[in-house]
């Protein structure tokens, strides 16, 4: 299965950001507002633009953005297999720790 | 304002002057925090060469010896600027902007209820090595939400200051300026985050780097020395602002040497555009888990109820046309009562003056162009003054954001993005206040755009030249029970020109002046709140201020060219030979009583063939006789032509000039049937009939099309804060209204 990216997740869905797309040129602008890897996102609105939700913040991306987060398969959730109640984002501990040799 | 003056703080003479730069998150209620922080000491002003608002204000500190202006910057999520706002925060921020001081301090607003997002650029903010504040809002918002942020805990894993604020009720403002006062006279020290060891080295290398070049060309280290945050901002950040500051002021070696460590981190395998990301949300992470205490289970926000309604494809799109026409019902149905009065009141002012003082040029100016030019601007507040109020709601509570996100899809396909929409919508009531709200959209390309396109949208201005001209030549022929009328489509199609030729003008700037990739829409939809009345009422308030402080210079200046080129010069052989007239009208019917009316009838139709004529030999009516063959394929003859030029300050002017010209009172309105009278009897010297439905169409396809606005003009140069987008927006729309005025009469005649 290829890389995922926000523009597959339907209503409801969350997910985990694996990278943004370096070469985009919204690229660090995304990091920034916090899609970084290990990132959770939950899609509120699909389609073009979309609303996602990260962190505590709703974001509103128009389709070039959303092709450039792209986001780990295994951690896909669909709305459906979510519990009943709201979850609250877990602390991000899965953030690559940045101690290079 | 003296900063960055090296002076021991202990020798300074009390009270000093501060400037504390208000710094945060969009949506984060820092504009609330400003107003309850100056009240209504603010200054509001441009920066230049940008449109971005530069706002100022004292502050309101009781029992603080130090005086304080405070400025309120553009909400930025980040140092990494991307909007032409946060291009101005960053700027500021490094003392980059030549008319503002680099701040003294800095207030940092935090969002509790969104507490990651905001200490990014807290994170940043704090190794700038300005002393800080932190300002935490919205903390019952966060409270609602099962989340109590922890004062102290933040304050001691930030290192400075925090203070707890609800603005809009008061709360915090004493401690805050307590806090302020106290970290401006301390010690700041400037924290820096841990980077990787790689970035690390690349830093300390280029943070000597400037002294190594010295000491190499045996000179002295003359050049800029950036700080550490500039150099790990231009690292990080390839062609951003900082690496343009820092290669026109330092070395042309820094900058190669920092291309040098760019190349060799990506051989590391450094990702650069989010490394800083990643390394500011873990230690945020660790942050926030030290200071949010959860107290209670999250309920499901209102605001994501709501949006399923507003965000809608279908369902958002429906709201927001209703919202809309209850916007623009008010502006017309609320405005009107306080125009008519604005306008009674000048138009009695006018004839007080007539009749207090002699005839002559005085009490002309006053009349025909002070009160009358002033006046028929200043009949517009009301309806600004409604717009506004609708915006500032609208925007407060959070709504504005949802109706640019569903129509973001629209407007994409000419090149815009949903943030130009409430900007085109506001120009159907007047193109001004429609262009100041364009400061809403950040990209710097939509936002030429739609200023650009704005004045095509049908102003209210228009009205009067529609109605005069349907209303004399168009039949008024109606089918279906009169349900549908020839001059109601015509009034439709008026407005439906002005409609296409944006639609049209938007896409080939699209590919010309505004070259480039398609507008990147990235939007935050803030949770929705109840508007502020404070907020509320300062953004109408300072929208109405600025309207008016136009009209009191601009406009008025335009009024008194036009009125003394109409007015002059004024030959005695023209005016004796009128006096002779009246005389002889004296002679003929003064005598009896019973003819007194047939006599001031008499008069004030001699009066009027006089108004005539000196118009005819003025200035302005040679040069409507000299551009008369530039008309002609228009169906004009000279009288037209003087109109049109004389409406350039506004278009209803044209029904003011029209009326002076064929020889009537310049009092007489569109509604006058002796205008439209006048107007169906006008010929052409060899009798054939002036006006008909083809010239009639032409005259206000032009007015359609022209930009005969002087406030329009001088909204796009204040909002562009150059004279070439002002001059190509007359250029382009002039040569439109020529080019459809000409069709339309080519083809209906």
């Amino acid at each position: 299965m290829g890389a995922r990216n926000l523009t597959m997740m339907k209503r409801g869905d969350s997910a985990r950001v694996l990278a943004v797309d370096g070469g985009h040129p919204s690229a660090k602008r995304l990091a920034d507002l916090g899609f970084i890897p290990g990132a959770t996102v939950e899609m509120l609105h699909p389609g073009t633009p979309c609303i996602v939700k990260l962190a505590h913040a709703r974001l509103g991306l128009s389709a070039c953005l959303q092709g450039s987060v792209l986001l780990a398969p295994q951690s896909f959730e669909a709305a459906g297999s979510a519990p009943p109640q709201r979850r609250e984002p877990e602390p991000l501990v899965e953030v690559p720790r940045l101690a290079r040799a | 304002m003296s900063t960055g003056v090296a002076v021991p703080l202990t020798t300074l003479p009390s009270p000093r002057l501060w400037t504390v730069a208000l710094v945060g998150n969009p949506n984060t209620g820092k504009t609330t925090l400003f107003n309850a922080l100056t009240g209504f000491r603010q200054h509001v002003a441009n920066y230049p060469g940008v449109t971005v608002e530069k706002k100022t204000g004292r502050l309101r500190a009781g029992e603080l010896k130090s005086a304080i202006d405070i400025l309120d910057l553009p909400g930025a999520y980040s140092l990494n600027a991307s909007a032409a706002d946060e291009d101005v925060t960053l700027r500021v921020l490094l003392g980059y902007e030549s008319t503002t001081p680099r701040p003294d301090g800095i207030i940092c607003v935090v969002d509790a209820s969104n507490l990651q997002r905001n200490l990014f650029l807290v994170s940043q903010i704090l190794e700038l090595g300005c002393p800080v504040v932190v300002a935490l809002t919205m903390s019952d918002v966060a409270a609602r939400r099962g989340e109590v942020v922890d004062e102290a805990a933040l304050a001691a894993s930030l290192g400075v200051s925090v203070v707890t604020v609800l603005a809009h009720k008061g709360e915090g403002m004493d401690r805050l300026a307590t806090a302020l006062d106290a970290a401006l006279k301390g010690q700041s020290n400037s924290h820096c985050l841990k980077f990787p060891d790689c970035i690390c080295s690349a830093l300390d290398h280029l943070e000597s780097a400037p002294h190594e070049f010295a000491a190499r060309t045996g000179g002295t280290a003359a050049c800029h020395h950036p700080c550490r945050a500039e150099l790990l901002q231009t690292l990080l950040n390839p062609a951003g602002i900082v690496e343009g500051h820092l290669s026109r002021r330092c070395d042309a070696r820094l900058i190669a040497a920092m291309q040098q460590h760019r190349d060799q981190l990506r051989a590391e395998g450094v990702d650069l555009p989010t490394i800083e990301a990643e390394v500011r949300y873990c230690w945020i992470d660790e942050v926030v888990q030290r200071v949010v205490r959860k107290t209670g289970a999250a309920r499901v926000a209102m605001s994501d109820r709501l949006d399923r309604v507003l965000t809608h494809p279908v369902g958002g799109l429906l709201v927001f046309l209703a919202l809309m026409a209850l916007v623009f019902q008010a502006i017309y149905s609320w405005a009107t009562p306080v125009m008519d009065l604005i306008d009674g009141g000048f138009g009695a002012l006018g004839g007080w003056v007539e009749g207090a003082m002699a005839e002559g040029a005085l009490r002309s100016l006053l009349v025909s162009g002070v009160i009358a030019g002033a006046g028929g601007v200043l009949i517009f507040v009301p309806q600004i003054v409604i717009l506004f109020l609708f915006i500032a709601v609208l925007e407060d509570c959070g709504y504005l954001a949802r109706a640019a996100f569903v129509l973001d899809r629209h407007l994409r396909k000419l090149g815009l993005s949903g943030k130009s929409f409430i900007p085109l919508v506001s120009s159907f009531a007047c193109a001004v206040p429609g262009i100041m709200a364009s400061r809403v959209i950040e990209d710097r390309r939509d936002r030429l755009i739609t200023v650009l396109i704005a004045p095509l949208m049908s102003c209210s201005a228009r009205l009067p030249v529609y109605a005069l001209m349907i209303s004399a030549f168009v039949p008024a022929r109606t089918w279906l029970g009169g349900w549908i009328g020839v001059q109601a489509l015509t009034l439709l199609g008026m407005y439906c020109v002005g409609i296409v030729a944006a639609v049209a003008v938007a896409w080939v700037l699209k590919l010309t002046v505004g070259r480039g990739a398609s507008p990147v829409f990235l939007l935050e939809l803030p949770n929705y709140t109840r508007p502020q009345a404070k907020t509320v009422f300062y953004r109408t308030y300072h929208a109405g201020r600025e309207f008016v402080m136009n009209a009191g210079t601009v406009i008025l200046a335009c009024s008194v060219i036009v009125w003394a080129l109409g007015y002059y010069p004024r030959p005695v052989s023209l005016h004796a030979q009128y006096d002779a007239r009246r005389e002889a009208a004296e002679k003929a019917l003064g005598d009896s009583p019973d003819r007194a009316d047939q006599l001031a009838a008499e008069r004030a139709r001699i009066d009027q063939a006089e108004a005539g004529e000196s118009l005819r030999q003025s200035y302005l009516g040679r040069a409507g006789r000299w551009i008369e063959p530039v008309v002609r394929p228009l169906g004009w003859d000279w009288r037209i032509g003087t109109a049109a030029i004389a409406s350039f300050p506004a278009r209803e002017v044209v029904v003011a000039t029209l009326s002076t010209i064929f020889n009537l009172g310049a009092d007489s309105d569109e509604e006058s049937s002796a205008l439209r009278e006048a107007l169906r009897s006008a010929t052409w010297p060899d009798g054939r009939p002036l006006f008909g439905l083809p010239v009639a169409l032409s005259l206000m396809v032009f007015f359609a099309l022209c930009c005969q606005c002087v406030s329009t003009l001088a909204a796009i140069r204040r909002e562009t804060n150059s004279w070439r987008w002002p001059v190509f927006a007359f250029a382009y729309m002039t040569t439109l209204a020529y080019v459809g005025a000409l069709i339309a009469y080519q083809v209906a005649a």
